[in-house]
């Protein structure tokens, strides 16, 4: 028992940081590491934490290290809470730079220099689209994706034109809520509003399930509301995980109410806000959005009210202009027409006066002609008449003329004719009448011898007997 | 005039009118029947559009006097 060497354990702790130290002294890690065991004290500005690694498929711890933030440590930490709105606390997983120390008291710990904020923005841009994958996947038929956004039900509702019973889901006194009554109260058009509250821790993605509740609560309550607020206003900027989950992502998408929300962050909209009817920055922009929605309401009043003014005193001047046009027409139209028809009477009359004249002074003048026609007709025929006969007269007289011309000169030629041929004339040519028993006798046959005879001379006659009859060939008298 | 003669079928057949008279598509026979008759669809028209005027100019008037209070 005494060769054993026995050490105080002081003198093995200093044995070991001197061993810690030869190792790990002036070194730095940059470690993958869920966070458990949290605890912060604000006063001092430290966090203590526990660093556990498990095993994905069973969820068994296979690595733990307590840990520890003192001032610069907690710096960076702040700043990742505000760069991330991811607080700092149990179960988030994380990559931090740290130092391995050992102290004789506290142990083993690692002290936290850095955390980086791009990891966790990673890591929870990762879920975040894991999420709304999830939400897309569960629920097609209130929740699609149009290009860059999304269709839910609740962005898909048609807004009440006029926003006056609210439901505000909001953390009790919370700021926010505050900013958003006080917007809402002293708008400048005296708009009236029935806002009332639906209390529930907007921090912390455990109160998820407590906020989903109060959106049942509002439903269940029976009041017929204009829109439902969901604020999460003032305090740290820190902390928009819960908009980002699943369960309030379901809710306000297939809320039969239009969600506004005001949830006060400055970065990306939460999964919250792209499920929501209308998505603002802040509780006082959801409430400026809330009257400037009743104003557009009235405004739209006014100017329907203006218009129907307007348009109903130029409908009755249009109407009046119109009448007057329409009896215009009438007026003078009926009036041409009847002067026309007058026109036309007189015409007609005039007519009816003067064409039987006309036709009677016609009818006159042919009878005239015709008449005269028939008057001088005779005239002409017995004219013609007396020309044919004068000249037949005369070519009578010339024939009668010649006639007796040529008569008168037969006759001459008959007369020295008889003449020559007279018994005298002949007589005195040496010639005889010879006449036998008192006829005169041209053939000598019948006489014979002793037949008297007479001859008659013109102053004597000689009565004789035939002595001798004798032929003889006497030529000497034939021409 | 008769009962529950709108306005818009008064005008119509104040139209027709005034283009069957201005086509002159009217018998004489008629047409101072139907002059007759079309003025006084023109003063039924003119009365019920004075009578609405009024009217409307009265409902303005308190829709503006409301609007103001």
């Amino acid at each position: 028992m005494s060769d054993r060497s026995q050490l105080k354990l002081s003198q093995l702790t200093a044995v070991i940081s001197a061993a810690m130290g030869d190792v790990f002294a002036g070194l730095t890690f940059w470690v993958i590491a869920d966070i458990t065991d949290h605890k912060y004290y604000p006063e001092k500005g430290h966090h203590y934490f526990s660093l556990v690694e498990k095993d994905p498929s069973q969820n068994r711890i296979v690595a733990k290290i307590a840990g520890v933030a003192w001032q610069q440590g907690s710096g960076r930490i702040s700043s990742f809470e505000k760069v991330t709105g991811q607080l700092f606390h149990n179960d988030i997983n994380v990559l931090v730079n740290v130092s391995v120390d050992y102290h004789p008291v506290y142990g083993l710990k690692v002290t936290l220099l850095d955390i980086d904020t791009n990891f966790t923005i990673g890591l929870l841009e990762k879920q975040r689209l894991e999420t709304i994958a999830r939400l897309l996947d569960e629920f097609p038929e209130f929740i699609r994706r149009s290009g860059e956004c999304f269709l839910t039900l609740n962005n898909q509702l048609e807004m009440k034109p006029v926003i006056q019973r609210i439901a505000v889901i909001t953390s009790l006194n919370s700021a926010g809520f505050q900013d958003f009554q006080h917007t809402l109260a002293n708008n400048t058009f005296h708009y009236h509003f029935k806002v009332d509250s639906y209390y529930a821790a907007v921090q912390g993605i455990e109160n998820a399930r407590d906020i989903r509740q109060r959106f049942q609560d509002v439903l269940e309550s029976g009041v017929a509301y204009d829109a439902v607020v969901l604020i999460r206003g003032g305090g740290s900027q820190t902390d928009f995980l819960i908009f980002d989950t699943f369960t309030l992502g379901e809710i306000v998408a297939r809320f039969p109410v239009p969600v506004i929300t005001g949830i006060g962050h400055q970065k990306n909209e939460t999964i919250v806000d792209l499920m929501a009817h209308t998505p603002l920055k802040t509780p006082t922009m959801a409430a400026e959005f809330i009257i400037a929605h009743n104003r557009r309401f009235e405004e739209a009043l006014n100017n329907l009210q203006k218009t129907i003014i307007i348009e109903s005193q130029q409908l009755f001047s249009s109407g009046s202009q119109q009448l007057s046009y329409l009896n215009n027409i009438i007026v003078n139209s009926t009036r041409d027409r009847i002067s026309r028809q007058k026109e036309n009477l007189a015409r007609l009359n005039q007519g009816i006066i003067s064409r039987p004249r006309e036709i009677l002074m016609q009818l006159s003048a042919q009878l005239m002609m015709t008449s005269g026609q028939l008057i001088s007709r005779p005239g002409v025929v017995l004219a013609n008449r007396m020309k044919d006969l004068r000249v037949e007269i005369a070519s009578l007289a010339g024939y009668t003329r010649k006639y007796l011309v040529n008569t008168s000169s037969y006759l001459e030629h008959f007369r020295s004719l008889i003449r020559l041929m007279s018994p005298e004339s002949i007589m005195k040519k040496g010639f005889s009448i010879v006449y036998h028993k008192g006829k005169i006798i041209t053939d000598p046959g019948k006489i014979g011898v002793g037949d008297d005879i007479t001859v008659v001379f013109p102053t004597t006659e000689l009565v004789t007997n035939v002595k001798e009859k004798k032929k003889r060939n006497g030529r000497e008298f034939n021409l | 005039m008769e009962e529950n003669l709108t306005y818009e079928d008064a005008f119509a057949e104040l139209k027709q009118i005034a283009g069957e008279i201005e086509n002159e598509t009217v018998s004489v026979d008629v047409l101072a029947e139907k002059v007759k008759r079309a003025s006084q669809l023109i003063g039924y028209c003119q009365l019920k559009l004075r009578n609405t005027e009024v009217e409307v100019n009265k409902i303005i008037k308190q829709m503006e006097g409301g609007s103001k209070k």
